[in-house]
């Protein structure tokens, strides 16, 4: 047996687990050569040293967050729960009502039709507006004047009745 | 309940590979979420310890290949182990502290697929069989890797004693 059979022999001979005859070979090989002899030793003493690792204690902060684990919601999961609140109900209401709307305006084949007369109500809106503004003013400058006739009668009245 | 049961496990053999007290945590933590999302999937043929126990397994050598542990060091936290133990005579006490802190440092230096076939046979004391249902390979490939892990540890304890000597 060569140095190298040995080594790949060393743990089936240290766990027992070599036929007698091979055994006989490894024991027989180990008296000859001191390298292996050593090469065991520091093997026996490689596998004490590992079965005498203890077992560590999982730190109790840990514990606590491995046991939250299953409470725990995922990002998509605790979003989908905002969205659905009870207070959002009223704008997801508007909301959808909304895209109804603006879907069948997309959707519909008189869509030209449609936006010409958005179109044309809604000039039709702006002009009213713009007129109903131009009589706003001419109401107040109409009260502005009568204001300071009104004004200019008051104090002639008080001179007329000091004279 | 499964915290209660397998925290323990997973926890030190996280800190084994590692080596590294705040990866296990990090490391126990993500392999609980990861349990967690596929626990529904779990086929209840299959024995649920080794199952989990590979679960843990590709986690840790998935994420050592993405994150490359070497730079952390195993010293700063061999003091858990070395602190912990329970011989008293204060000599062999010593030795068995040294050869046990170079062996230590020394899993730093093997492939991680030897490393963790080292851990669960020689530090968690399983049975070569559970370890090749766990690792899911051949029997044969298992022993051959454990030895091959135990010649290049007692090669590195070599070296360290030999240095030590001419110190």
């Amino acid at each position: 047996m060569t140095c190298d059979n040995i080594a790949e022999l060393m743990s089936p001979y240290l766990e027992g687990e070599l036929p007698s005859g091979e055994r006989e070979l490894f024991e027989t090989h180990l008296e000859s050569c001191l390298e292996c002899r050593e090469l065991l030793d520091l093997m026996r003493e490689t596998r004490t040293a590992m079965a005498g690792f203890p077992e560590i204690e999982v730190p109790p902060a840990l514990l606590e967050r491995l046991r939250a684990i299953p409470d725990r919601k995922t990002g998509l999961r605790a979003g989908l729960e905002w969205l659905m609140r009870p207070a959002l109900q009223p704008a997801l209401s508007a909301a959808a009502i909304f895209l109804t709307l603006f879907s069948f305006f997309v959707f519909n084949p008189d869509r030209g039709r449609i936006q010409k007369a958005v179109d044309l109500n809604f000039h039709r809106g702006i002009s009213r507006v713009e007129r109903i503004w131009a009589r706003a003013e001419n109401i107040t400058q109409a009260l502005a004047g009568y204001t300071d006739d009104i004004l200019v009668s008051l104090s002639n009245l008080v001179r007329g009745d000091e004279e | 309940m499964l915290v209660k049961a397998y925290s323990k496990k997973i926890f030190n053999l996280a800190y084994q590979f590692t080596g590294s007290y705040e990866a296990a945590e990090d490391l126990t933590q993500d392999i609980f979420i990861k349990l967690y999302r596929v626990l529904p999937k779990y086929d209840f043929s299959r024995n649920f310890s080794a199952w989990l126990l590979t679960m843990g397994r590709n986690h840790l050598i998935d994420n050592y290949r993405k994150t490359k542990w070497e730079k952390v060091s195993r010293g700063a936290f061999e003091e858990r182990l070395l602190g912990a133990d329970p011989s008293t005579n204060p000599e062999s006490s010593m030795m068995a502290s040294e050869s046990r802190s170079q062996v230590w440092r020394g899993l730093d230096q093997l492939s991680p697929d030897i490393r963790m076939t080292v851990i669960l046979r020689d530090i968690q004391g399983k049975k070569y069989e559970e370890i090749a249902e766990t690792l899911e390979m051949p029997l044969g490939t298992v022993k051959s890797r454990v030895n091959r892990g135990r010649l290049q540890l007692a090669r590195i304890l070599k070296k360290d004693k030999e240095m030590d000597d001419d110190m």
